[in-house]
């Protein structure tokens, strides 16, 4: 397998992530923290300064990064629009073909493809650490790294992964010990574009009672508008970064 | 998902024929296979709740019965019949299956007694509806020209429950394309209302094939 050397642009402590494989994060805050609240988040645009796009994206133990690779020109490629692809690395194969479709729908739906005619755009979404909700943090660091990138997009996503209890209580970001400790029996991941109020993602998984199902996804849509805050933040922070001098040794 | 346990005996292939569709450009839609495949996959997940009786397919923890499905084919599965067996430890870690036969006392040899069998409960599987979205309307079941207009799409599998609430085991947002908040519970519910006359064609299609002779079926 072809390794690929990169460079950091900041010390990996800076992202806040716990090092040392297995071992978990030390969730004491997190098991009491409330059903409504977001697990501990680190959102960062651009991890890779000589990547064409990069970002990142933690939630508790999940964790994703995502790079991308264009627009390059591919003499294969001859469409009026950009090609589109989504690599995903780290979880097993059927995981792999579920999240490809969902990501590869809500990235195709922002991206002008139009203004890249015959390029094509590579996404590789590296999963670290899956522990629930792994789909909307992807979503997440694929979003940042499209605004990390500079390829024309209608807006940056924001996404939420809200769980539904066997009571019909809602669960914000449920971990995989979630699913347990708390009986969960569905969920939903929603994915949308918060300048234009528009959906480009609606995973709904499990049993989830016909009823509960529209207060769910509102549910899911107010809380992935609460993360817009700290997205904005960290590519605000990423542009600051590229505009000062860089730092000699 | 990985944090559902995904018990599921049933095993799902999807394959197109190259010349199925002019979209799949003599590929065969590996993509679109594979798409296909997962959403069935996350939309029988939960199959074990819906249907108990499916968990006679699971014999202990290391061995299970596997059904193969053909997605086109839903009524093959209303008249299959499944032998019950007990599982027997073999030498050398091993395990033998011994089918179970109804014992009538007499002096028959097992050979000829016949086997205890159960049948799957085809009515409370999922039923897969996809809705477009296409200008304003929510349609289904759309045909080629009206695919080439569609906006955006969503896959939503409907079971029925004990109570009289519904339940929605999977909802995908598929092919790209935005949609409104709105246009979801919309579509929501004509995926509902559609699965419930699915539903209800499908009983009574099945009831008029029940008392054909076996090995003749609508297929043939």
């Amino acid at each position: 397998m072809p390794t690929i050397h990169t460079n950091f642009v900041i010390p990996l402590a800076d992202l806040q992530s716990v090092d040392g494989g297995e071992e978990k994060m030390d969730t004491g805050e997190v098991t009491h923290r409330s059903s409504t609240a977001f697990r501990p988040c680190c959102i960062k645009c651009g991890v890779f300064s000589n990547q064409d796009g990069s970002g990142y994206a933690e939630f508790g133990n999940t964790r994703v990064l995502a790079q991308i690779y264009g627009p390059n020109s591919d003499e294969k490629w001859e469409e009026d629009h950009a090609k589109i692809t989504v690599s995903i690395k780290g979880v097993v194969e059927n995981k792999q073909s579920e999240m490809r479709a969902q990501l590869n729908s809500s990235i195709s739906a922002v991206i002008f493809a139009e203004k890249y005619p015959g390029k094509t755009i590579e996404i590789e979404v590296t999963v670290l650490n899956d522990d629930g909700g792994v789909l909307a943090a992807a979503l997440i660091a694929a979003s940042l790294a499209i605004s990390h990138s500079g390829i024309e997009a209608m807006g940056t996503m924001t996404a939420a992964h809200v769980g539904v209890t066997a009571e019909g209580d809602f669960v914000t970001d449920p971990s995989i010990s979630d699913f347990e400790d708390r009986n969960l029996v569905g969920g939903v991941t929603l994915c949308l574009v918060p300048n234009l109020n528009q959906v480009t993602c609606v995973d709904v998984y499990g049993l989830v009672p016909h009823s509960r199902l529209p207060s769910l996804i509102t549910t899911a849509r107010e809380k992935a508008l609460a993360l817009v805050t700290v997205i904005r933040k960290s590519i605000i922070a990423n542009v600051e970064q590229s505009q000062k001098p860089a730092e000699t040794f | 998902m990985s944090w559902l346990k995904i018990v599921s005996p049933l095993n799902f292939f999807v394959d197109f024929s190259a010349n199925a569709s002019s979209h799949f450009a003599g590929k065969g839609g590996d993509s679109f296979a594979e798409e296909l495949t997962a959403a069935l996959r996350l939309a029988y997940a939960n199959v074990t709740d819906l249907i108990p009786s499916i968990r006679k397919m699971i014999l202990s923890n290391r061995q299970r019965w596997k059904i193969n499905v053909d997605v086109t084919v839903i009524g093959a599965l209303s008249d299959l019949s499944i032998p019950e067996v007990d599982v027997v430890p073999d030498d050398g870690g091993r395990s033998s299956l011994n089918l179970r036969r109804l014992r009538t006392g007499d002096d028959i040899r097992d050979e000829d007694l016949p086997v205890i069998t159960w049948q799957l409960e085809v009515l409370k599987c999922p039923i897969l509806v996809s809705v477009s979205k296409i200008g304003t309307a929510n349609v289904l079941d759309c045909t080629p020209e009206e695919e080439s207009c569609i906006r955006s799409q969503l896959w939503i599998g409907v079971a029925t429950s004990d109570s009289e609430d519904v339940v929605v085991t999977m909802v995908k947002h598929v092919g790209g394309g935005f949609l409104e908040m709105e246009s979801i519970s919309d579509m929501l519910d004509v995926a509902v209302r559609a699965s419930r006359t699915l539903r209800t064609s499908i009983e009574d299609r099945l009831q008029q094939e029940q008392p054909r002779r076996p090995g003749y079926t609508f297929l043939l």
